[in-house]
């Protein structure tokens, strides 16, 4: 800074020694403006170099007028030195300009990265989210299919010793009365919980189900007898399966005594038949196949 | 005998003389036409200042040449030294106005990059 105020001084003195001797041409007089522009502005920063050349430019100029007053070289002298100061100032310019574009490249760059980021994150939040959708889809399914093999096996064992159809009103799963009871009994026998397991294991598998227990009589003795067993039968065969699983708000009992035969209650086998314990099933989660995807 | 001695450097002198006369040291005379070549090149005839020194650049040049066959070297001279400063300061003229433009661009691009950022989001 010291050397640079010093030349200043110098040149001003010059100046003012040679102001006496003739008046500075028009060139000088822009040279020296030109210069102070260049000097105070971001050139003695960013290139100090080119300030000090104009200075030289400027001090041959202002050398040539000290000797030889105005005359062509000093304007030529004063022409060229006020150019090297202009074009001090366009190279600072130069140089702040190139500067900007690199701190914008690195602006962009950063901008872009970050933008990059941003949507593989966002990619990645959405391809995880999927993926646990997937998997839990999955799980689901598996779920739902292990219980529907469940309840074809429940149904396949309990074929063994109950007849099954599907009738309009449901799945009618028909138990006979000698499995489950003793004669004029409506507790269960020991045997019969063990059937009904299976039952309430084939009917637990489908959570939409409801059922009816109705519970049914040969013709032999007075209906009011017939009726309050059969209703009892039902009871007991509804709060086993309540025991073992079966939601209560789904399934009901009915005592229909002898009023729905199956069989001719004239001989013994039909007989025999008729008493029984039925298991309506109806409103059934219909099979996975035939499921459409809207829920 | 002396003669032809005395003819010969005379000769010389007269060569040496019609040289100095008719034309400047190689480098005084290619060095601004050199400067306004690089400063086309780089399109300072399509900045406003630039081309406003590219032409005083090539005017003396110009001037430099009649002041020669005039026989006046040391305006030449002069005139060509004037044309070198001014076709240098059109180089950086120009130079300066690429700079500012590219930075210009460059700072548009991060904006629109910023906007269709916030669009996608």
């Amino acid at each position: 800074m010291k050397p640079l105020l010093f030349s200043s001084v110098a040149i001003l003195s010059a100046a003012f020694l040679s102001g006496c001797a003739a008046i500075p041409p028009k060139e000088l007089l822009d040279a020296r403006a030109a210069y102070e522009k260049a000097k105070n502005s971001q050139a003695s920063s960013v290139a100090p170099a080119d300030v000090a050349t104009a200075r030289d430019a400027l001090l041959l100029a202002e050398k040539s007028f000290d000797n030889d007053g105005d005359n062509m070289a000093t304007r030529s002298y004063a022409y060229v030195a006020e150019r090297m100061s202009e074009r001090t100032t366009a190279r600072s310019g130069t140089l702040t300009a190139e500067k900007d574009k690199e701190d914008a490249e690195k602006a962009l760059l950063d901008t872009a990265t970050s933008t990059a980021e941003g949507l593989s994150k966002e990619v990645t939040q959405k391809d995880r989210a999927l993926a646990g959708a997937g998997e839990k889809l999955q799980d689901e399914r598996a779920a739902r299919m292990a219980a529907e093999r469940k309840a074809a096996d429940a149904l396949a064992r309990l074929a063994a010793f109950a007849s099954i159809k599907e009738e309009p009103r449901g799945l009618v799963i028909t138990l006979p009365g000698g499995v489950l009871f003793e004669t004029n009994q409506a507790k269960l026998l020991g045997t019969a919980e063990e059937r009904l397991n299976q039952v309430a294991e084939a009917l637990l598998a489908d959570r939409d189900a409801t059922m009816v227990v109705e519970g049914h009589t040969d013709s032999q003795g007075n209906d009011t007898i017939n009726d309050k067993l059969s209703k009892d039968r039902a009871d007991s065969v509804r709060d086993y399966l309540v025991k073992r699983g079966v939601s209560p708000d789904r399934i009901t009992a009915v005592g229909k005594g002898s009023k729905s035969p199956i069989a001719d209650n004239k001989n013994p086998e039909g007989r025999a038949n008729n008493r029984r314990v039925e298991i309506v099933v109806s409103g059934r989660t219909p099979k996975a196949g035939a499921k459409t995807e809207v829920r | 005998m002396s003669r032809t001695y005395l003819f010969i450097p005379a000769t010389i002198a007269l060569a040496t003389v019609g040289c100095a006369t008719n034309s400047l040291p190689v480098q005084q005379m290619t060095a601004p036409r050199q400067e306004i070549r690089a400063a086309e090149e780089i399109g300072a005839a399509s900045h406003p200042q630039g081309a406003l020194h590219l032409k005083y650049a090539k005017d003396q040049v110009a001037e430099a040449d009649r002041l020669l066959k005039d026989g006046n070297e040391d305006g030449a001279q002069l005139a060509l030294m004037r044309a070198t400063a001014d076709a240098k300061l059109a180089v950086e003229l120009a130079r300066e106005d690429k700079a500012r433009q590219e930075a210009l661009e460059t700072q548009k691009k991060i904006g629109e990059l910023r906007k269709n950022t916030a669009v996608a989001q």
